[in-house]
């Protein structure tokens, strides 16, 4: 990647590792993130996913390689453009809502007139507008977790960094933060999401990073992911009884379809082929794709996990 | 508004908000308010506001000279009427009647022999003792121009002065400034009383911060030299706060006690500006330096009764050289006086019971506050660094290692 396509990344990590004592938490870590996409920081607990996210923050400094973050190091004057969404939330518990929202969105630069102005609207969208006035230790966990979506978006974020941000939502909520991701993605903004919710990165994220034991095992263009670990394998709905095929290892039921497992050697098309010829009636013929869960589990359990 | 401000001004609200600050606030302007009633009373109780008579059959008291108001502080007595009576039955019917608390006779012999008699039928007050002794007294001096006799009258104020380059260092103190040369000596007890109750409160904060990951936010937010710096600022607005509304309601109450009880308390009370000035260059420094330790203390430990436990470390070298003070006040400019005085803990309480007793010279004051001020910096800066990396640890303790440590491991 040159220097001018590096430019154009809002995130770039070259080369970083991270050490706490004896234990490696990140080790020779390299990926980027483009402006204006959703990018998913997947790994299965202890991989080294905050790691990652709190040395993009700067909150810890790497014993080496580079992070870039808007085409340079990190200033204070970037730490207003980004919003960061911890996974244990983190908001004062003793004070109202709104003095809370307020007074972090005044930290990120904010002026607390405006603040409140565009707090209100938030309020209303998130459906917290009547309990602005309450201690947000009143409030309950849903509650909560919809004000730390607040309180990470109220500056209007160019980087918004969000670790788990469905944990604790109901569906309808989940849906609302998902539109709100896209909403933030269509204005401009970038997007990093360490979750181990696999559906909502299958249908949020654009490219993704799977780190185990702090290193980087998977990263790249989902799709693209997803068709590279795509089995010998096809996936066939019949409208009567599946006859036995030359070239299939195994044939599995999988809800109203089966999933048959080709032999080495043996192509997809020869099974279609051989299906028309002995002229079964097909509903569905499609090369079966791994879910990201499925891959996440190979991976990982490739990986000693 | 500047980051550091909105952080300062968060921690003061905060602070401030609370309960426990109102309690604390007004507990001590009621405890004061108890001591000036209890003082009041008790004079009430000692004095009796009926007027003395007296029978001069000596002729000592022909065309007397009238007595002045005492200049004494806490006298809280109004001058009594003293009414004289041609013969002593006339006196006893009044005492009688209940219009004169006792009266004196001054015998034929008196002014040869000194003795006078006392009739009563309950002791009479302090106030009319000592006011009839003073009668006697200036009349005793009336050969006197009135002005010295009067001054004779009025209470004496013995003067000590030190030589330059003894033990006082040329200082002058007057009987009358007992109450002067303990008043930075009760301003250090107070301060330490302060400084105990906000680092619960600051420390308290720091750790529920930890606890409930607001930290990470604020981390992402501003530095963390910065949002320290704000939290110092916050916690020394609570402090002034409560100084300055204790020494407002302090004056007040002993305004009201003098105006309306006649109980002059401030009369004597004052502190030179180079006093003043002299423990504010040690106490600013000094107050930076205790939070900068409280912040060491708030991030290190997991739990905030641990955090509470641990105040007790910069609290100690200040009791310890209160418990010191009779050497140091012994001899103020001793070695143990100015070690203590140098030694950044123990340099506040030091130089609240030395500034006192003896005149403090202004090159100390100087190097203790530059010393305190280097170790305040110092201190800051290695609460931002345990800041860094404590804040993250939940649930774990910092030990001076991670501190400290070979390697950088940030």
């Amino acid at each position: 990647m040159n220097k001018a396509e590096q430019n154009m990344n809002a995130v770039h990590i070259e080369n970083v590792s991270k050490s706490f004592g004896n234990t490696h938490a990140v080790a020779d870590v390299s990926f980027s993130v483009a402006r204006g996409e959703i990018f998913g920081l997947l790994g299965p607990n202890g991989a080294g996913k905050t790691t990652l996210l709190r040395i993009m923050l700067d909150i810890f400094k790497p014993d080496r390689g580079k992070v870039e973050i808007l085409g340079g190091p990190m200033t204070e004057e970037k730490f207003n453009r980004i919003g960061y969404m911890p996974e244990d939330r983190g908001l004062y518990q003793n004070i109202t809502l709104e003095r809370c929202l307020v007074y972090l969105a005044s930290l990120k630069g904010i002026p607390p007139a405006e603040a409140r102005q565009r707090l209100k609207i938030y309020l209303e969208r998130f459906d917290l507008a009547a309990h602005k006035k309450k201690k947000v230790k009143e409030l309950s966990k849903g509650m909560q977790q919809k004000a730390q979506v607040i309180c990470t978006l109220l500056h209007e974020p160019e980087i918004i960094l969000v670790d788990e941000p469905f944990s604790g939502l109901d569906p309808i909520n989940t849906q609302m933060i998902k539109d709100l991701m896209r909403e933030m993605r269509d204005r401009g903004a970038t997007i990093v999401m360490c979750t181990h919710m696999m559906r909502q990165v299958e249908e949020l994220c654009d490219r993704i990073i799977l780190v185990n034991q702090g290193q980087s095992v998977l990263y790249g263009n989902l799709n693209e992911i997803r068709r590279r670990f795509s089995g010998h394998a096809v996936l066939v709905r019949t409208g009567g009884e599946l006859p036995r095929l030359p070239g299939v290892k195994q044939a599995l039921p999988q809800n109203n379809e089966i999933k048959l497992t080709l032999e080495e050697g043996t192509s997809p098309q020869e099974i279609l082929r051989e299906l028309i010829r002995q002229n079964i009636l097909l509903e569905k013929f499609e090369i079966a794709i791994p879910s990201l869960d499925e891959i996440f589990i190979r991976v990982v359990k490739k990986g000693g996990v | 508004m500047s980051k550091i401000w909105l952080v300062a001004s968060q921690e003061y609200q905060r602070q401030v908000s609370t309960k426990k600050f109102f309690l604390i606030l007004f507990i001590f302007p009621g405890f004061f308010l108890l001591i000036f009633a209890i003082v009041y009373l008790m004079s009430r109780a000692e004095n009796r506001n009926i007027p003395i008579g007296y029978v001069d059959q000596s002729g000592f008291l022909k065309n007397p000279l009238p007595l002045l108001k005492q200049e004494n502080a806490f006298d809280s007595s109004a001058l009594l009427p003293v009414i004289a009576f041609p013969e002593e039955q006339e006196a006893h019917k009044a005492l009688e009647d209940g219009k004169i608390q006792c009266y004196y006779i001054l015998p034929p012999d008196y002014p040869e022999n000194k003795k006078v008699g006392l009739v009563y039928f309950k002791p009479p007050g302090q106030n009319a003792t000592r006011q009839f002794w003073d009668f006697l007294q200036m009349n005793f001096l009336r050969s006197l121009p009135l002005d010295n006799a009067r001054r004779a009258v009025a209470d004496f104020n013995l003067v000590i002065r030190w030589p330059e380059g003894g033990v006082g260092g040329g200082r002058e103190i007057s009987e009358k400034d007992g109450l002067n040369m303990l008043l930075p000596f009760f301003v250090g007890i107070l301060f330490i009383l302060i400084l105990f109750i906000s680092s619960g409160a600051f420390i308290g904060a720091l750790v529920e911060e930890k606890g409930n990951r607001t930290v990470e936010i604020l981390m992402t937010s501003l530095t963390p030299g910065k949002l320290i710096t704000g939290k110092i600022i916050g916690v020394i607005g609570v402090s002034l706060t409560q100084i300055l509304f204790w020494i407002f309601c302090l004056l007040l109450q002993a305004f009201i006690v003098s105006r309306f009880l006649g109980m002059d308390l401030l009369q004597n009370l004052s502190l030179a500006p180079g006093i003043i000035l002299s423990l504010f260059a040690i106490a600013l420094p000094y107050y930076v330096l205790a939070a900068s330790l409280m912040t060491l203390v708030g991030v290190s430990v997991a739990e905030p009764h641990e955090a509470q436990q641990s105040v007790f470390l910069f609290i100690f070298p200040l009791w310890i050289t209160f418990g010191l003070a009779k050497p140091i006040i012994d001899n103020p400019n001793g070695p143990l006086s100015l070690g203590l005085s140098f030694f950044p803990l123990t340099s506040l309480s030091a130089f609240c019971i030395r500034i006192g007793f003896t005149r403090v010279p202004v090159w100390q004051v100087v190097l203790a506050s530059l010393i305190l001020c280097f170790s305040a910096a110092g201190a800051m800066a290695l609460a931002g660094r345990a800041f860094r990396l404590g804040m993250l640890r939940y649930g774990k303790r910092l030990s001076l290692k991670d501190i400290f440590p070979r390697r950088s491991h940030e």
